[in-house]
């Protein structure tokens, strides 16, 4: 049944009403602007059913956790789109700058691959053990920009795919995925890795019904699919027979062609609607931002062809009042093309501008993404209102958002945090040589000679300086004689990433490992940020939240020590027995603020603490390390570089154990070595029992 | 498909702060308002809190739930408490967050919801985060009524929920407590729900009045004793010689530092270093805003056009009165920025407006640097280059000047939660 009226709705809402608790396992973003910083602190959250602290650093922290968890997120962006109040990143996903030939990297997908929980509460197995999955599929106007996902009017749609066992349903879009994804790949260079895509793309070859609808709707309704450039859009919309109708066709766009209207002229070739109306876009004073090259061709256009300037409906533009009584508008970046008579209508809802570049096919023009999508049950009749007199016309709107700045050096930068080594890739004319400077515009060093076309390691020097540079910001500048560009250093590796957070004391990474749910490491984290004071010693048992800290006993100390790692070791062993190798890895070799290898440097450094403390801490890590090489062969076999670190650090043992208050010649050292070899015997046994 | 709406975490989140102004308006607000936070406004969103967290305690307590379901429990009890104040007989509109779910549910299931924490039942799509336990918490810690971590209640706040609220929901007690921590369809016009309205009526009892004056609008329980002492009387000014109509601007602001001349030094001294810090904060703001708007345009064509608008200057800068603040601003955001802070009030003040148009350039650029990135405006040969041009807007007429106020200091909760409190006497 048709609604009454349009309903707006949060972006991240539907993405976690979308997701309704379940597990990802694989992002995919795309965008043209993007704002790493951003993404991190406010749409990361989303793919997660949990609390995220208030505290930007804390929450950080959370979401560090929280990535272990996913095994691939990676977001395509334009590289010469960095949102120009972009904030650096801190946590090191995988942010691929793209950058093409023709027109401009220009569609806004999201795709995320859930795991599928069962009736009762487990993930849905397949025969493989593995969990079932589904993929959501979500095409938007919106950029990965606070302005795009919070403040500007966009447009959404969202659609998901189950797997083949459980849903034979027809899918009339798989076939569109599958030739977009290629389309994504190829404006990255030829030999990146594509981990997240490829996963996807797996999903929807193997575990997708193939079946799909022979013609292009069915029962007075369109099938749903997507449009990527596979050809113009009108001769695309004609091959999908919505030329074929006569409609009414509303159009909201915020670009429009600024010499001629031909992309608009095309359309209506093709559709040949009834009437069109076309929304006025504003600038936040009222006045037009359109060009005047449009404006002027749209009063040339023959006189059957109807063109009503008009306006969305206040209640979806206007944000809260301004003090002097004023509504203060929102700026509308939605792109939509409602074509509808009586009680149909089917909408084109994505990334797709009227202009040239984004009617063209993909190897001519932009690389765009739209869902067409029936939308009959949706309010019926006109959804602009015809302006009586369209405003003056004013300043056209930031070039910024949609198309590229006059001057890019085409230049990657990756570096990989297991080597650390630093990277380059360039793809553009012929240079002599590039500076790269921090964000403070400090000199970090220089490429010379620029080769061409492929991944250069940038040497020893630049690996260190890059290195120490990006523990302070991910965005870099490169310069080319006088022109400066800003660009977002692509990180791998990012189990070994140093952690932002590195003042945490022995005794609260041991009480984070404790922690029996989220919020109690969110607790000592915000301790830690907002009073910046000690966080009060380690208390029995890990029990937080409750009034234990007096009164504690050497046993209560040793205790909460050997149940913060058998606490630990729970954790691993689960990630390891799930498959988030990932989240093993970071926990036991990685370089994150709870990792086992920041703890044991930290007791190492240490110079006032107890012997007996740092000995007994460091004989649990021998225990955890015995334990893992011993029970998770294979999980060794793929981390040997990473566990080859835990090891050079046990190797302190003997010093620490040296440095125990004991007496040469009493009994002491026998009691010690009989208490080591208890201590990792009983480890065996325990095991054995299990 | 749909439109987007704006979205709610952008009013919490607060603007970009391109002059990072809120940590130091934090620093100064704390010394005034010990427990509050912009956004802590509501008293039942307090009461909220307390019954959740109070029957988290209780279920841990009787065995039917552990630690891990603490904050289960708490989101399941802020559901139920939703639909009671929207349902109950006041029938509340605002003041609920999560009001536009909790009516979009009541009204397609006729009043049977369902009350879990499963993100399809929750009231807000982030209820976790953006909800009462991630909004709320941080400010009844302050004001001693929650202890660290996610379990339970300081026994100022246990005993006052044992004896305000607990006895009228005594026979409810069991259906409450299993609608808490098990997921279940609720009635709203039956018990429970009904039961928690009655004690959520916007109207408080006496008793509430005299436990939410001391411990939010006094922060009796708080630890900072400065500021305890500087909120009782604040509120008591506000009471006093404000009303609820009163606009929060610098002629408020002016009018209670006088009255706490006559008597409380020490506050006084607090809101005139207030009135210090914001006569050169707001105006920065507004012309910062006004910047991003003049793309391309030469520093000398900006400053004369400040002239034009701004013919008798910036008024209220006291230079000497704000060095004296310059330590506390350099504690909070560096010494670099509050050296830049203080040359640009000298320029403000003496309407050397292309000089205050570069440093609020410059202020702009170690902010950003401190934040890992570019700033947004460069000024390349005389003229400005805006790379982001967001919040910009036009200059305020030279009349608001004198009043002009920006930002909050958490005396905005203060006065909110006052008020609450004084339509209920």
């Amino acid at each position: 049944m048709a609604r009454s009226r349009i309903e707006p709705k949060e972006l991240s809402a539907e993405i976690t009403d979308r997701l309704d608790g379940r597990q990802v396992r694989v992002a995919v973003f795309t965008s043209f602007s993007f704002d790493p910083g951003f993404f991190e602190l406010h749409i990361l959250p989303l793919l997660f059913d949990r609390s995220f602290s208030q505290n930007e650093r804390v929450r950080r922290c959370q979401l560090e956790d929280a990535l272990r968890s996913v095994d691939n997120i990676a977001v395509y962006y334009d590289r010469s789109a960095l949102a120009q109040d972009a904030i650096s990143p801190q946590l090191g996903f995988e942010s691929i700058g793209v950058r093409r030939k023709t027109g401009v990297f220009h569609l806004k997908l999201i795709m995320l691959l859930v795991d599928e929980p069962s009736e009762d509460g487990e993930d849905e197995t397949t025969p493989s053990g593995q969990p079932d999955q589904s993929l959501l599929v979500g095409i938007v106007s919106a950029n990965l920009t606070r302005s795009g996902w919070w403040e500007n009017v966009e447009v959404a749609h969202f659609e998901e795919i189950a797997s083949v066992r459980a849903s034979s349903k027809k899918c009339s879009f798989r076939k569109d995925l599958l030739g977009l994804l290629p389309q994504i790949k190829k404006c990255a260079p030829e030999d990146e890795k594509h981990e997240a895509l490829d996963k996807i793309h797996e999903f929807l070859r193997e575990d997708v019904t193939t079946d799909r609808p022979v013609n292009a709707g069915a029962d007075g309704r369109q099938y749903t699919r997507i449009y990527y450039g596979q050809e113009e859009l009108p001769a695309w919309l004609s091959k999908v027979k919505i030329a074929s109708y006569r409609w009414n066709l509303e159009i909201v766009s915020p670009f429009f062609d600024k010499l001629g209207a031909r992309a608009l002229e095309r359309l209506l070739d093709e559709v040949t609607p009834d009437e069109t109306r076309l929304m006025f876009p504003k600038n936040d004073d009222g006045t037009g931002a359109v060009p005047e090259g449009f404006v002027k061709a749209l009063r040339d256009m023959p006189k059957d062809r109807t063109v009503t300037w008009s306006e969305l409906p206040p209640e979806l533009t206007q944000r809260g009042r301004h003090p002097d009584g004023r509504f203060t508008p929102r700026h509308v970046h939605a792109k939509l093309y409602r074509f509808w008579k009586g009680g149909y209508s089917v909408c084109l809802v994505g990334s797709v501008n009227l202009t040239t570049p984004a009617h063209s096919s993909y190897d001519s023009g932009n690389l765009e993404a739209a869902f067409l999508v029936d939308t009959s049950d949706s309010v019926g009749g006109w959804w602009l209102s015809p302006l009586n007199r369209p405003p003056r016309l004013g300043e056209l709107p930031d070039e910024a958002e949609d198309a590229p700045q006059e001057v890019c050096i085409d230049l990657s930068l990756k570096y990989d945090w297991r080597k650390r080594r630093a990277f380059y890739r360039y793809e553009g004319g012929k240079r002599e040589i590039l500076g790269v400077r921090d964000h403070t515009a400090m000199d970090l060093f220089t490429i010379q000679p620029v080769v061409s076309g492929k991944w250069i390691d940038c040497g020893d020097e630049a690996g260190v300086c890059l290195g120490k540079s990006l523990l302070s910001s991910s965005l870099l500048q490169v310069v080319d004689g006088e022109n400066i560009w800003r660009i977002l250093v692509r990180e791998e590796g990012s189990s070994q990433r140093p952690s932002f957070v590195s003042l945490l004391t022995p005794e609260e990474i041991l009480r984070m490992w404790s922690a029996v749910v989220p919020e109690h490491k969110q607790q000592v984290l915000e301790d830690k940020f907002e009073s910046g004071t000690e966080v009060p010693p380690m208390p029995p048992f890990g029990v937080l939240g409750k009034d234990t800290q007096k009164d504690v006993t050497i046993f209560d100390r040793f205790a909460g020590v050997y149940h913060a790692f058998e606490r630990f070791l729970k954790d691993v062993t689960e990630a390891i027995a799930t498959g988030h190798v990932r989240e093993a890895e970071t926990r036991l070799c990685g370089e994150k603020y709870d990792s086992l290898p920041v703890l044991l440097k930290k007791v190492s450094e240490r110079r006032d603490a107890d012997p007996v403390m740092n000995y007994v801490t460091f004989l649990c890590a021998k225990q955890i390390r015995e334990h893992v090489r011993s029970h998770h062969k294979e999980f060794c076999r793929t981390c040997t570089s990473g566990l080859e670190k835990l090891d050079e650090f046990l190797m302190l043992f003997p010093t620490l154990r040296s440095a125990l208050p004991l007496e040469p010649g009493d009994d002491s050292l026998k009691f010690v070595a009989w208490y080591e070899d208890m201590f990792l015997r009983r480890r065996k046994i325990a095991d054995r029992d299990e | 498909m749909f439109f987007t709406k704006e979205d709610d975490r952008a009013k919490i989140q607060g603007s970009r702060d391109p002059l990072g102004v809120q940590p130091i308006w934090s620093y100064f607000g704390r010394r005034l308002v010990a427990n509050l936070t912009t956004v802590t406004t509501s008293i039942r969103g307090f009461t909220t809190l307390l019954l959740g967290r109070y029957l988290a305690e209780k279920a841990i307590e009787e065995r039917r739930a552990t630690d891990r379901d603490s904050l289960g429990i708490f989101l399941r009890t802020e559901q139920l408490c939703a639909y009671a104040r929207h349902t109950g007989p006041d029938k509340v509109e605002g003041d609920i967050r999560g009001i536009e779910r909790v009516k979009a549910f009541v009204e397609e299931n006729n009043g049977k919801v369902i009350i879990d924490d499963a993100p399809s039942c929750m009231i807000l799509s982030d209820q976790k985060t953006y909800g009462l336990w991630g909004l709320y918490s941080g400010a009844a810690r302050l004001s001693g009524l929650l202890p660290a971590g996610p379990v339970g209640l300081l026994s100022l706040g246990r005993e006052f929920v044992n004896s305000e609220y607990w006895p009228r929901l005594q026979n409810v007690e069991k259906e409450l407590l299993k609608n808490v921590t098990k997921r279940g369809i609720v009635n709203v016009l039956g018990d429970p729900v009904q039961s928690l309205g009655k004690i959520l009526r916007r109207r408080l009892t006496a008793t509430e009045i005299a436990f939410y004056s001391e411990y939010l609008r006094d922060a009796a329980g708080a630890q900072d004793r400065h500021a305890v002492q500087n909120q009782a009387t604040l509120s008591r000014l506000i009471r006093e010689h404000l009303d609820p109509e009163t606009l929060l601007d610098r002629k408020a602001f002016v009018e209670l530092w006088r009255r706490a001349k006559d008597v409380d030094l020490a506050l006084a001294e607090d809101l005139g270093r207030i009135l210090v810090v914001e006569s050169v904060l707001a105006p920065a703001g507004v012309v910062f805003d006004f910047l991003q708007t003049q793309n391309h345009q030469k520093v000398g064509d900006i400053a004369r056009r400040l002239d034009e608008e701004w013919p008798n200057g910036i008024p209220n800068i006291s230079l000497p009165d704000l060095s004296n603040q310059l330590p506390q601003m350099a504690e909070t955001s560096g010494a670099k920025i509050s050296e830049i802070i203080k040359a640009c009030a000298e320029a403000m003040g003496g309407q050397d407006y292309g000089n205050a148009v570069s440093l609020l350039i410059k202020w702009n650029e170690a902010i950003m640097e401190k934040r890992g990135t570019g700033p947004w405006i460069l000024e390349k040969s005389g003229r400005l280059d805006v790379r982001y041009r967001g919040e910009g807007r036009e200059l305020p007429e030279a009349e608001a000047l004198p009043d002009l106020w920006r930002n909050s200091y958490f005396i905005d909760a203060l006065f909110t939660i006052t008020w609450q409190l004084e339509d209920d006497q």
